[in-house]
C-alpha cells in the first residue's frame, strides 16, 4: 500500500532568494497518521504546509497526495483540490466576524460548490458541532465566543467538507493549557473516527507524546539554517 | 447567492464606511444631475419663452430688438405699424390667428401691453402652455386690466383695484400719469415663469382711450373727455406696435416672412421667434459652455472621490479576502466578489443620488418657479444624463477591478500565513 503523502527530492526557494529553503529527499506519511511536526520558528514548517496544500509552487522534486501529483495540477485545479481534500486550522482561527457560526462553518461548502441539499448540511453541521460541543451556539455571533470556542468553530469549518487531510499550523498557541489538552483530545477523536490524516505543526515539545509519530523538522530538511 | 449574502453581511459589518461611500457617490450624482438640469432649464427657459408663434411682425428694426421688446419686456420699439397694414395682412388666407401688441406705457415699473382677446386664446409658451387665470377674466372692456402674477404679488393687488397707467416706460413713478382715466383689475394671471408675470395687460381700446386727446406727445390740458363718456364705437385704433401670427401650415411661414419683409405699403419686418431665440442663445453660448464644464468637473471629482472611498473600503478587506482564499475561494471568486461589491455600492449610490435629486426638485420646484422663474419641463432624465450615469456605473465596476486584480495576485502570496 502506498503512502498518503509522498515527498521526494523536494527543493524549494522563493524566486527572489537564491538560498534554498527546503530540501527534503524523502518523507512518507500514511493515511490516518497523526504527525507532530516540530521545529523552531522560521525554519520553514509553514512553508512546507503551504507546499503540501498547493498554495506555493515548488521548483524541484515531487509531492504526491492521495496519488495525485501536485506538480501536474494547474493553479485552479490546486485550488479545487485544496478545498475538497484539505482542511486548514490556523493559529488565528480566521473566522469572518460578520457571519454567524453556522455561516462560518458552511462557507467552504458554498465556495467550493460542494453544496448539497440544505437539510443534509444542517445535519452535517449539527453532528460535527455536537461532537465539538458548540451545537447550541450555531446562530451566535463569532465575536461573542471565547477563544476556545472560536478554535472549535475553526475545526468544524475545517471538517465540514470532509477532508482527507488536516493541516494545523500552531493551532494551540492561542489556547491555555487546559483548553489545549481538551482541544487535542477532541481533534484526535474526530481524526480517528473519520480516518483523517493530521499534520500538526508546533514548536511546543510537550505535545509530542500524544501523537502517532513525531518528525523533527531539521532532521528531514537538509538545508542547514 | 453566497456572493450577495457575503457582500451584504460584510457591508453591514462596515456600515459606517459603506454609508459614507454611498453618500459620497450619491452626492456627486445629485450634484451632477442638478447642474445638468440647471443648464437645461436655463436654455429652455430662454428658448421656450414663446412657442407656437410662427412670426413676430413689427416695424423695421433689428431682429434682436423686436424679440426683446415683444417677448422679454426689454428695450423699446423704434416705430409702430399702422392698423391698416395689420388688417390687410390679417386677411391673408394662410394665417390662423394673430395677436396684436401695443406698447409704450407702464404701471409702477411694470410694462403695460394693449392687446385683444386673441392673446388670452392663443398665446403659448414652453410648448403648449397657455395663459391661465388665477382669478377673473380677460381685459376686454375699455377700462379692464389684467395683471401678471408678480405684479399682483409685488403690488398686492386684488380684483376690482384701481390701476393708473403711466405714460412712457419708466421705473418707479412716472412723470405723466393717465390719472384722469383709472383702470379696474378684472383678472390676475397664473405664474408662467416668463415676462408675462411682470406685465400689465389692457385692451387695445383702453390703450387708445388713454391717449385719445393727446397731441404731439403732450397730455391734454383740460376739457378732456370724461371717462364714462368714452365708448368703444367712438374709438378708432390707428396703430399697434407689433403682432404675433400663426400660419395654418408651417411650410408657408418662410414665404409669408418674405412677403411681410417686402410689404410695399409700410416698412415691416417679420422674424421667426424660435430661430431668433436659438441664435441669441448660441451667441450667449458661453453660459452653456461654462455650465457644461462645471458638469464635467463635477463628474470628474465625483469619480475620483468614488475611487478613493471604494479603494479605501476594499483595502480594509484584504484580511477578509485572505481568509476566504484560505478556505477554498479561487482567485476568480475573490475578484468577482470585489467587483460585485463596488458595482453594488455604485448602484446604491446612483439610486440614492437620483432619488435625492428628484425629491429635492420635487419639493423645491414650486419655490424655484415662483422665486427664480425656473420651470422644469421635458423628460426627467435626458440622454446626456443617462450617458453620465452609465459612465459612473462602468467606472464603479472598473474601480472594483483594481483591487480585484491586486488581491487575486497577492492573496496567493499572503496565502495561508495570515498575520494579524
Amino acid at each position: 500500500m502506498s503512502s498518503f503523502i509522498e515527498i521526494s527530492n523536494l527543493k524549494f526557494s522563493f524566486s527572489n532568494l537564491t538560498k534554498t529553503l527546503l530540501d527534503i529527499s524523502d518523507l512518507k506519511i500514511n493515511q490516518g497518521e497523526k504527525i507532530f511536526l516540530h521545529g523552531p520558528s522560521g525554519c520553514g514548517k509553514s512553508t512546507l504546509l503551504e507546499i503540501i496544500s498547493g498554495v506555493l509552487n515548488f521548483n524541484h522534486g515531487e509531492v504526491m497526495i492521495d496519488q495525485i501529483s501536485m506538480s501536474k495540477l494547474t493553479p485552479s485545479e490546486k485550488d479545487q483540490f485544496r478545498s475538497k481534500n484539505i482542511g486548514y486550522i490556523f493559529q488565528n482561527f480566521n473566522l469572518l466576524p460578520y457571519l454567524n457560526i453556522f455561516e462560518n462553518i458552511t462557507l467552504p461548502l458554498h465556495l467550493n460548490g460542494k453544496i448539497k441539499n440544505t437539510e443534509n448540511i444542517q445535519q452535517d453541521v449539527k453532528s460535527i458541532c455536537e461532537k465539538l460541543g458548540i451545537a447550541d451556539l450555531l446562530y451566535q455571533n463569532v465575536g461573542q465566543l471565547s477563544v476556545g470556542q472560536q478554535q472549535r468553530v475553526a475545526v468544524a469549518r475545517a471538517l465540514i467538507s470532509q477532508p482527507k487531510l488536516i493541516l494545523a499550523d500552531e493551532p494551540t498557541s492561542a489556547l491555555d493549557f487546559d483548553h489545549r489538552d481538551k482541544f487535542l483530545k477532541l481533534l484526535f477523536e474526530i481524526c480517528s473516527e473519520k480516518k483523517i490524516t493530521l499534520i500538526f505543526v508546533s514548536h511546543d515539545h510537550s505535545l509530542k507524546s500524544k501523537f502517532d509519530r513525531s518528525i523533527e523538522f531539521n532532521e528531514i530538511n537538509q538545508v542547514t539554517p | 447567492m453566497i456572493f450577495l449574502k457575503l457582500t451584504l453581511k460584510s457591508m453591514r459589518n462596515r456600515a459606517f464606511t459603506t454609508t459614507l461611500t454611498i453618500i459620497s457617490i450619491a452626492l456627486s450624482v445629485a450634484l451632477l444631475l442638478s447642474v445638468e438640469r440647471t443648464r437645461r432649464v436655463a436654455r429652455d427657459g430662454f428658448t421656450n419663452a414663446i412657442s407656437q408663434t410662427d412670426l413676430i411682425v413689427g416695424a423695421r428694426t433689428g431682429p434682436l430688438n423686436l424679440i426683446l421688446y415683444t417677448v422679454f419686456n426689454m428695450g423699446n420699439a423704434s416705430n409702430n405699424i399702422s392698423w391698416k397694414s395689420y388688417e390687410e395682412l390679417k386677411k391673408n388666407q394662410i394665417i390662423e390667428w394673430t395677436i396684436p401688441y401695443s406698447l409704450g406705457d407702464s404701471h409702477r415699473g411694470f410694462r403695460v401691453i394693449g392687446t385683444d382677446e386673441n392673446f388670452y386664446q392663443h398665446y403659448q409658451f414652453r410648448g403648449d402652455q397657455k395663459i391661465e387665470f388665477q382669478m377673473g377674466n380677460p381685459a376686454l372692456g375699455i377700462w379692464d386690466v389684467v395683471v401678471g402674477s408678480q405684479v399682483q404679488r409685488k403690488l398686492n393687488y386684488n380684483l376690482g383695484d384701481q390701476v393708473i397707467v403711466t405714460h412712457g416706460v419708466t421705473k418707479g413713478e412716472g412723470i405723466q400719469k393717465h390719472d384722469d382715466k383709472p383702470f379696474k383689475i378684472t383678472g390676475i394671471l397664473k405664474p408662467t415663469g416668463t415676462a408675462i408675470d411682470q406685465t400689465v395687460y389692457i385692451s387695445l381700446y383702453g390703450m387708445e382711450a388713454i391717449h385719445m386727446d393727446w397731441k404731439n406727445g403732450q397730455a391734454p390740458n383740460k376739457a378732456s373727455i370724461q371717462q364714462d363718456k368714452i365708448l368703444k364705437e367712438n374709438l378708432k385704433i390707428d396703430q399697434i406696435t407689433a403682432f404675433f401670427l400663426r400660419t395654418k401650415s408651417r411650410i408657408q411661414t418662410l414665404s409669408l416672412q418674405r412677403f411681410v419683409n417686402e410689404y410695399s405699403e409700410e416698412p415691416l419686418m417679420a422674424i421667426i421667434p424660435g430661430a431668433t431665440l436659438s441664435e441669441i442663445w448660441n451667441s450667449l453660448g458661453q453660459i452653456e459652455t461654462v455650465l457644461q464644464i462645471i458638469s464635467l468637473m463635477v463628474l470628474a471629482i465625483g469619480l475620483v472621490s468614488m475611487l478613493s472611498s471604494l479603494l479605501a473600503g476594499l483595502n480594509e478587506r484584504r484580511r477578509e479576502m485572505s481568509i476566504l482564499r484560505s478556505i477554498g475561494a479561487g482567485p476568480m471568486q475573490i475578484a468577482s466578489l470585489l467587483v460585485f461589491e463596488s458595482a453594488l455600492l455604485t448602484i446604491l449610490g446612483l439610486s440614492a443620488g437620483l432619488a435625492f435629486e428628484f425629491i429635492a426638485f420635487y419639493f423645491l420646484s414650486g419655490w424655484l418657479e415662483t422665486t427664480f422663474g425656473f420651470y422644469f419641463t421635458g423628460s426627467i432624465l435626458t440622454y446626456t444624463e443617462v450617458i453620465y450615469l452609465i459612465v459612473i456605473f462602468i467606472s464603479g465596476i472598473l474601480i472594483g477591478l483594481i483591487p480585484a486584480i491586486k488581491s487575486a495576485r497577492s492573496a496567493l502570496k499572503d496565502g495561508l500565513a495570515i498575520k494579524l
